[in-house]
C-alpha cells in the first residue's frame, strides 16, 4: 500500500478510537461543549485528510457530521442518545470504509438521514459538498508551502519548528520534511539547518495571512502556492497530481509547477532531488501543543523479541564476567565490570520498558462494549475505569483481552440487575461496573467489580452435586464453591443468552491467565456484588527467584510466591501420618519435591521448608537446601515439554548450565485439590 | 576438494547401524556433556542443553529406535534444526558416533523396500550404499515430530 494511505489509515483508526471514547463521555455529560468542539474538529480533520487521500466517501460522511456538530455547537440541536447512536454508527461506517468493507447503500442512507434530519437548509450546504471544492467545501483553501530556511537560521535566533507548529494551529496540515543526511535533532544540535519542508495546509486563512506567519523569514526562504483557487473543475486533476506527488519521490517542485500557474522555479531543486529520507509526518490535531514531538513508531514484536533475547544473553554474560572478576580480584577489572553491570541493568530495564504498554489501550475499548451491551440488556450501568496508565507487557495485555471481555460480559449479563429489580432491592438504579488496574509489588492487579447479584452459590452447589463434583452431604466452603466455577466445563447456565454462556467459562479465563503467569481470584457476596481480580506479571522475561537444590536438580522458585522459609528435620515433616506442616498456627499442605522428582526420599537430615503463597492460599515445598537469590532470564522449555507439569521455563546460569523454574501454579492446584 | 552442500550428509552410528542426516539440518556437533535433567519426563528425553543461549532438549536416539544403548563412552550430540508446523525447533540427538561426512547424489538414494526394514518407513527417506555399508537416510523432521515426541515425553505424568 501507498505510504501515505497507510499513514492515513493509522491516523484515522486512532482518531476514530479517540472519538468513540469522547462520544461515550459526551453521552454521560451532554452539556460538555469541549467534547462537542473536539468531535467537530475531529470530523473536520478527518474530512481534510480523507480528501487528500482520495477517500471520497469518508469525506462525504464526515462533512455531513461536521454540519450536524456545527448545529450542536450553535445550540440548534441538543445532544441526545440519537445523536450519540448515529455518530457511533457513522464512526463504525468510517472504519469500514478504510478498507472498503462498507455497504455503499448503508452509507448513503446514513448520510441522507443526517442531511434530512438535522439540516434545515438542505441543498444549500450539501450541494456544495457534492460538487465540492478540493478540500472541504467552500471555505478552506489548500496551500502548498515550500519552506527552505537559510542554513544559518539558528544563528539568527529563529527555530523553524515554531513556524511549523504555528501552521499546525491554523488548520489541517500535512508536513513532509526533507532532512537530508543529518537528522533534524542533530541539525539543531549543530546549529546548522539543512532541512527543507514541503507543507500542505488546509485552512480558512488567506494566502496573505499564511505568508504573514513567516514574518521572520526572508522571502527567498519560503513560497506559498495556492493550490485550490476556487476552480472546482480542476480538482480531479489536482487531486491526481497531488497523489502522484506523494507516491513518487520525484522532483516535487516540478509537480507543483504543473498544478499551479506562474510558478517560479525553485533554486534548490538539485539538492532536493538528492535522495532524502522521506518521512511523512502527519499532524492531524490542530490542538496539539506546540513543540510536542514525542512521536511513536511501530516496531514489529519479532524485532523486540530479538532485542530481548540479546539483552538476556548480555545479562547472563555480565553475570559470569562478574564471577570471573571476583576470582581474579583485579581492581581495575572489577571497576570496569561494575560499570558494565550497571549499564547492562539500565539497558535491560530499557529494553523491558519497550514491551510495556498502558492498560488503558485495552480498557478504553471496553467502554463502547459496556455501553452497547447494557443497552442491549436494558440495564443501566455506570462504568468506572481506573489506572489506565498502568503499564504491562504487550503480550500479557493481548492475552487478557478475551478473559477480560468474558468477565465483563458475565458481570453485565448475570451480575448487574435490571433497574426495577435494583430499586426493589434498595440499590441505586444504575449498576456500577468498575475496572481498576494497579501495581502490587512486581505484579499488576486488574480488578473487575460490580455491585450486582453476586454469584449464586446455592445454584453452583446444586450443579456441582448434579455433575458429581461433590457429594450432597459434603461440606464445602464458599471459596471452594467459587473455585468450582473455574473447573473445566462447569456451568450453571440454564439456557445460554446472547451475551454470555456460549460454553466458554471461567475455566478458560483461568487457563489463559495461567498461560501468561497470571492467576485469578474471585470474591462474591450475595446481593452485594462480585469482585474478580487478575494478578498479572508486568513482564514475562525476567523474574527474581530463589535458587534451591533438590537432589541433583537445581530449581528456581519465583521469589514473589515465597512467603517464608525455615529449616527443619526431614523426619519432623515426613515421619507422621499427615502431610501438613504448622505455619502461623494453621496446618498447610506440604509437597516433597524429592518425591515429585523421583529422587530417593530423605534420610533423617536438615531440609528447607519453603512456604509458597498463592493468593492467600498457602502450601509448602521441601527442598534440600537454599543456594541464594538469583535473577533469572526466563527461557521457554519448548513445545516438547508443553504438558510437563512442574516447570514453567528454564534459565541459563552464570556457568552456562541450565536450571529449571518451578511452576508454583501447578503444585498449588495439586496441593489444594488433592490435599496432596 | 570442495564439498557440495547439496549432496552432503553426516554419517552417524547408533549401535551397529549407520544413518545419514542432511548437513542442511545440522547446526553443530558437540561432545557429550553433562545435561540438565528435567524431572518428571520420560528418560527418552535425556535432558536439556544450553545451545547458543537457547534451551535445547536432547533426545536419546537409541530409545527412539528401540535399540539397546552402548556404554556412554565417546558419545556425540548432533544439534539439528527441524521444522515443526512451519516453525524452527532445535533439538539435540544423542548418537554413538559421527563418523564422517559423506556425499552422494540424491538420485543414488534407493527407496526403502517394504519388507525387511525394522524402522517406521515414515522416518526413512531411503538408503545408500557406501563402502559396502548400508546407510539409512533419515527424514529427521518426521523422526523428531514434536507432537509424537511430546506424547512419549509426557507419558509419565
Amino acid at each position: 500500500m501507498d505510504e501515505m494511505i497507510k499513514d492515513f489509515v493509522t491516523e484515522v483508526t486512532d482518531l476514530l478510537h479517540e472519538m468513540e471514547n469522547d462520544l461515550i463521555l459526551l453521552e454521560k455529560d451532554p452539556g460538555n461543549t469541549d467534547i462537542v468542539n473536539k468531535i467537530f474538529r475531529m470530523m473536520h480533520t478527518l474530512k481534510g485528510s480523507a480528501a487528500m487521500c482520495g477517500f471520497r466517501n469518508i469525506q462525504d460522511i464526515t462533512h455531513a457530521f461536521e454540519d450536524v456538530y456545527e448545529k450542536i455547537r450553535e445550540g440548534v440541536i441538543p445532544v441526545d442518545t440519537t445523536i450519540i447512536d448515529i455518530t457511533l454508527k457513522g464512526k463504525d461506517q468510517i472504519a469500514l470504509m478504510l478498507d472498503n468493507r462498507n455497504d455503499e447503500n448503508e452509507t448513503n442512507r446514513l448520510i441522507n438521514y443526517l442531511r434530512s434530519e438535522f439540516s434545515n437548509d438542505i441543498g444549500h450546504q450539501f450541494h456544495n459538498a457534492n460538487t465540492d471544492s478540493y478540500f472541504t467545501g467552500t471555505d478552506d483553501h489548500l496551500y502548498c508551502i515550500l519552506f527552505t530556511p537559510d542554513k544559518e537560521i539558528f544563528e539568527r535566533g529563529i527555530d523553524p519548528d515554531k513556524v511549523i507548529n504555528e501552521l499546525k494551529n491554523t488548520g489541517s496540515v500535512r508536513i513532509v520534511p526533507h532532512e537530508g543526511k543529518k537528522s533534524w535533532n542533530r541539525q539543531k544540535a549543530d546549529k546548522v539547518c539543512l532541512s527543507k519542508w514541503e507543507i500542505y495546509l488546509s485552512t480558512l486563512l488567506s494566502k496573505e495571512e499564511v505568508e504573514s506567519i513567516f514574518l521572520f523569514y526572508d522571502e527567498s526562504e519560503f513560497t506559498v502556492y495556492s493550490i485550490s483557487n476556487g476552480n472546482p473543475g480542476d480538482n480531479e486533476q489536482l487531486h491526481g497530481s497531488l497523489h502522484k506527488l506523494y507516491k513518487s519521490n520525484k522532483d516535487w517542485s516540478d509537480h507543483i509547477g504543473k498544478m499551479t500557474t506562474g510558478l517560479s522555479s525553485n533554486e534548490n531543486e538539485d539538492t532536493l532531488k538528492k535522495e532524502v529520507d522521506r518521512k511523512l509526518l502527519i499532524d492531524t490535531n490542530p490542538e496539539s501543543s506546540a513543540g510536542d514531538n514525542d512521536s511513536t513508531i511501530n516496531v514489529s514484536s519479532r524485532k523486540l523479541d530479538e532485542l530481548m533475547n540479546l539483552v538476556s544473553e548480555l545479562v547472563t554474560l555480565t553475570a559470569s564476567l562478574e564471577v570471573f572478576s571476583s576470582e581474579i580480584r583485579h581492581p581495575r577489572l572489577q571497576n570496569t565490570i561494575e560499570s558494565v553491570e550497571k549499564l547492562t541493568k539500565r539497558f535491560r530495564n530499557n529494553a523491558l520498558d519497550l514491551r510495556l504498554v498502558p492498560v488503558g489501550t485495552l480498557l478504553s475499548r471496553f467502554k463502547r462494549q459496556v455501553r452497547d451491551l447494557s443497552k442491549e440488556l436494558d440495564k443501566n450501568v455506570n462504568l468506572i475505569v481506573e489506572g489506565q496508565d498502568i503499564e504491562i507487557d504487550k503480550t500479557i495485555l493481548k492475552a487478557i483481552e478475551n478473559p477480560l471481555q468474558h468477565i465483563i460480559r458475565n458481570s453485565l449479563d448475570h451480575g448487574i440487575e435490571k433497574e426495577t429489580e435494583r430499586v426493589a432491592k434498595g440499590k441505586t438504579p444504575a449498576g456500577l461496573l468498575k475496572i481498576a488496574a494497579f501495581y502490587s509489588g512486581a505484579n499488576v492487579l486488574l480488578q473487575v467489580q460490580d455491585d450486582g447479584n453476586g454469584i449464586n452459590l446455592e445454584r453452583v452447589k446444586e450443579c456441582a452435586i448434579e455433575k458429581g463434583y461433590i457429594t450432597p452431604d459434603q461440606t464445602v466452603t464458599e471459596q471452594e464453591l467459587i473455585n468450582l466455577t473455574m473447573e473445566p466445563g462447569f456451568t450453571t447456565a440454564l439456557n445460554t443468552t446472547i451475551v454470555s454462556g456460549r460454553g466458554v467459562g471461567m475455566d478458560v479465563v483461568k487457563k489463559e491467565l495461567n498461560r501468561v503467569g497470571g492467576s485469578l481470584e474471585i470474591f462474591t457476596e450475595k446481593n452485594l456484588g462480585t469482585s474478580i481480580t487478575m494478578k498479572l506479571p508486568t513482564t514475562l522475561t525476567i523474574i527474581d527467584t530463589l535458587m534451591v537444590d533438590v537432589g541433583s536438580t537445581r530449581i528456581l522458585i519465583p521469589l514473589l510466591d515465597i512467603e517464608y522459609c525455615y529449616q527443619d528435620k526431614s523426619s519432623a515433616i515426613f515421619n507422621k501420618d499427615n502431610r501438613y506442616v504448622q505455619y502461623k498456627n494453621y496446618p498447610i499442605p506440604v509437597v516433597s519435591l524429592r518425591q515429585k522428582f523421583r529422587y530417593k526420599d530423605y534420610e533423617n537430615q536438615e531440609v528447607m521448608v519453603i512456604i509458597i503463597n498463592k493468593f492467600e492460599n498457602r502450601y509448602a515445598v521441601v527442598a534440600d537446601h537454599i543456594i541464594g537469590e538469583y535473577q533469572a532470564v526466563i527461557k521457554p522449555l519448548g513445545e516438547l515439554f508443553i504438558n510437563q507439569p512442574y516447570f514453567s521455563g528454564g534459565s541459563i546460569m552464570v556457568d552456562g548450565k541450565l536450571s529449571l523454574i518451578l511452576d508454583t501454579n501447578f503444585l498449588f492446584n495439586q496441593a489444594i485439590r488433592n490435599k496432596i | 576438494m570442495e564439498v557440495d552442500k547439496k549432496n552432503s550428509f553426516i554419517n552417524i552410528t547408533l549401535g551397529t547401524e549407520h544413518f545419514a542426516i542432511s548437513v542442511y539440518k545440522v547446526l553443530e556437533i558437540i561432545q557429550y556433556e553433562e545435561l540438565t535433567i528435567v524431572p518428571g519426563v520420560s528418560d527418552f528425553v535425556l535432558g536439556i542443553l544450553n545451545f547458543r543461549g537457547s534451551i535445547v532438549p536432547v533426545i536419546n536416539m537409541h530409545q527412539r529406535f528401540n535399540m539397546k544403548a552402548k556404554n556412554n563412552t565417546g558419545k556425540m550430540i548432533v544439534v539439528v534444526d527441524i521444522i515443526n508446523k512451519d516453525k524452527h525447533v532445535l533439538m539435540g540427538l544423542l548418537v554413538d558416533e559421527v563418523t564422517d561426512v559423506v556425499e552422494f547424489d540424491y538420485k543414488s538414494i534407493k527407496s526403502v523396500p517394504d519388507l525387511g526394514v525394522k524402522y517406521n518407513p515414515e522416518y526413512i527417506d531411503g538408503f545408500i550404499e557406501n563402502n559396502n555399508k548400508f546407510i539409512m537416510v533419515l527424514n529427521i523432521d518426521r523422526v523428531l515430530n514434536v507432537k509424537e515426541l511430546s506424547e512419549i515425553t509426557n507419558a509419565l505424568t
